[in-house]
């Protein structure tokens, strides 16, 4: 971006995305973008990214009824007397956040307490994918029992993705914990023996997110919460391989 | 909570703030409650802590009215505030505690619908930012400041402040890596 053909600086670029331009020069930035189809992208994202900070803080700027009172008063309560008011707020917020479906599940780990989704999964990828002789409950050949069972105890009826084409057979699964309900963990293997695991929850909202990753030693997990259920993917594989598996899950669970 | 009519939608450089007279001191600070509200509620990352910096900002302005050269009451206020949460910050570091309600400070009621899961990830993007970069970044952004207008107010070269919200931007985008989400698609 220096280079001596380059009239745009860096600085132009984030005043041209602030609208903080003089016309004039705008013309001249607005040409150079034309051209340049990186800093385009790049003036485009800032763009997107104010758009989407200002509509996140837009809540908040509010007048409340005791505004005036603020202003006029003999400044501030003591401390002890604006302590309820702390307490509401939170209680408020909370509230809101409850209602409004924005407070988000714990299952993303937003809670301090909850342990995520991701982490669950690779915890029970890494106990039970390398059990021998018992890394399910119930066996692949039962499969439809084992489906049926699951799908009971989880409250939602659930399939076992058949992940052939990646390369993978169900090994079996097992009834688990997931975030203090029933969950279920179900495992596959490759030709070679390496294992993957699918962990479903149940979620007390039906919110949809995108896919997400996480690792933690050597484990990749990639999770994703589709219609009332958190879905989690974990092995030892590269994230493309994950991919692959968790977009074969995502279309086999597509309801009916 | 009601969405209130907002005062300051416009530009407000483009608002003469700077006509206000003595007697529109009250009416100025009113006018601006909303907005100073956003604004420490996006320094402060938390309702409550967010309310107590803008009673503390109210207080302040209020002994200072005296020093209020008449001159843009908008910009007089903003760094009353970014003064206090700058004081308050290097405290809060020595202290090394967290207000119990931070745990829900995400961006609760009017905010977009969309997926939570990528408005976390701003949230925490932007969370991420040292406090002298956040307040750059929502003068400009949020609060619709111009360059210079925040150069002046936080007594910075402009050129700070061009440094500062492209590192600030440089780090959101690192924070919210593209490679590390993959949106749904059911359809191919």
């Amino acid at each position: 971006m220096s280079d001596i053909q380059n009239p745009v600086t860096e600085n132009e670029l984030h005043a041209y995305a602030d609208g903080q331009m003089a016309a004039d020069e705008q013309t001249r930035v607005a040409a150079w973008l034309a051209a340049n189809p990186e800093d385009a992208a790049r003036v485009a994202a800032w763009r997107d990214q104010n758009d989407a900070i200002r509509a996140m803080f837009a809540p908040y700027a509010t007048a409340r009824a005791g505004d005036a009172a603020l202003l006029a008063g003999p400044s501030r309560k003591p401390l002890i007397e604006r302590l309820p008011m702390r307490a509401a707020a939170a209680v408020l917020l909370f509230g809101l956040g409850t209602a409004t479906g924005l407070g988000l599940p714990s299952f993303l780990g937003a809670s301090a307490t909850a342990t995520p989704i991701y982490e669950q999964s690779s915890d029970a990828y890494a106990i039970y994918a390398r059990e021998v002789r018992h890394p399910v409950e119930v066996w692949a050949g039962e499969k439809d029992h084992l489906v049926a069972w699951l799908s009971k105890r989880l409250g939602e009826k659930i399939v076992a993705p058949d992940l052939a084409s990646a390369g993978y057979t169900l090994v079996g699964g097992r009834l688990v914990p997931v975030d203090g309900i029933a969950g279920a963990l179900l495992m596959y293997e490759d030709k070679s023996g390496k294992r993957l695991t699918l962990l479903l929850g149940r979620t007390q909202k039906k919110t949809d997110t995108a896919f997400q990753f996480a690792s933690s030693g050597g484990v990749e997990t990639l999770y994703w919460m589709d219609n009332g259920l958190a879905y989690a993917v974990s092995g030892e594989v590269s994230r493309e391989m994950l991919r692959t598996i968790a977009d074969q899950c995502y279309r086999q669970f597509q309801p009916a | 909570m009601s969405q209130s009519p907002e005062p300051i939608k416009d530009r407000p450089k483009e608002r003469g703030f700077g006509d206000a007279g003595p007697q529109t001191f009250e009416r100025g600070m009113l006018d601006l409650m909303p907005s100073l509200r956003r604004y420490a509620r996006s320094l402060t990352r938390s309702d409550a802590d967010g309310e107590d910096l803008l009673q503390d900002s109210l207080e302040r302005a209020l002994t200072k009215r005296g020093q209020w050269a008449g001159s843009n009451l908008k910009a007089w206020a903003f760094s009353i505030m970014t003064n206090l949460y700058r004081n308050e910050t290097v405290r809060a570091a020595r202290r090394r505690t967290q207000p119990i309600e931070d745990a829900e400070s995400v961006p609760a009621s009017l905010s977009p619908p969309g997926d939570p899961l990528e408005q976390r990830r701003l949230v925490a993007a932007i969370d991420s930012l040292a406090p002298d970069f956040r307040s750059v970044l929502m003068l400009v952004v949020v609060e619709s400041m111009s360059y210079r207008e925040v150069a002046t107010l936080l007594q910075i070269p402009e050129g700070t402040v061009m440094s500062r919200l492209a590192r600030a931007r440089a780090q959101i985008s690192r924070y919210l890596d593209a490679d590390n989400v993959i949106p749904l698609r059911r359809s191919e």
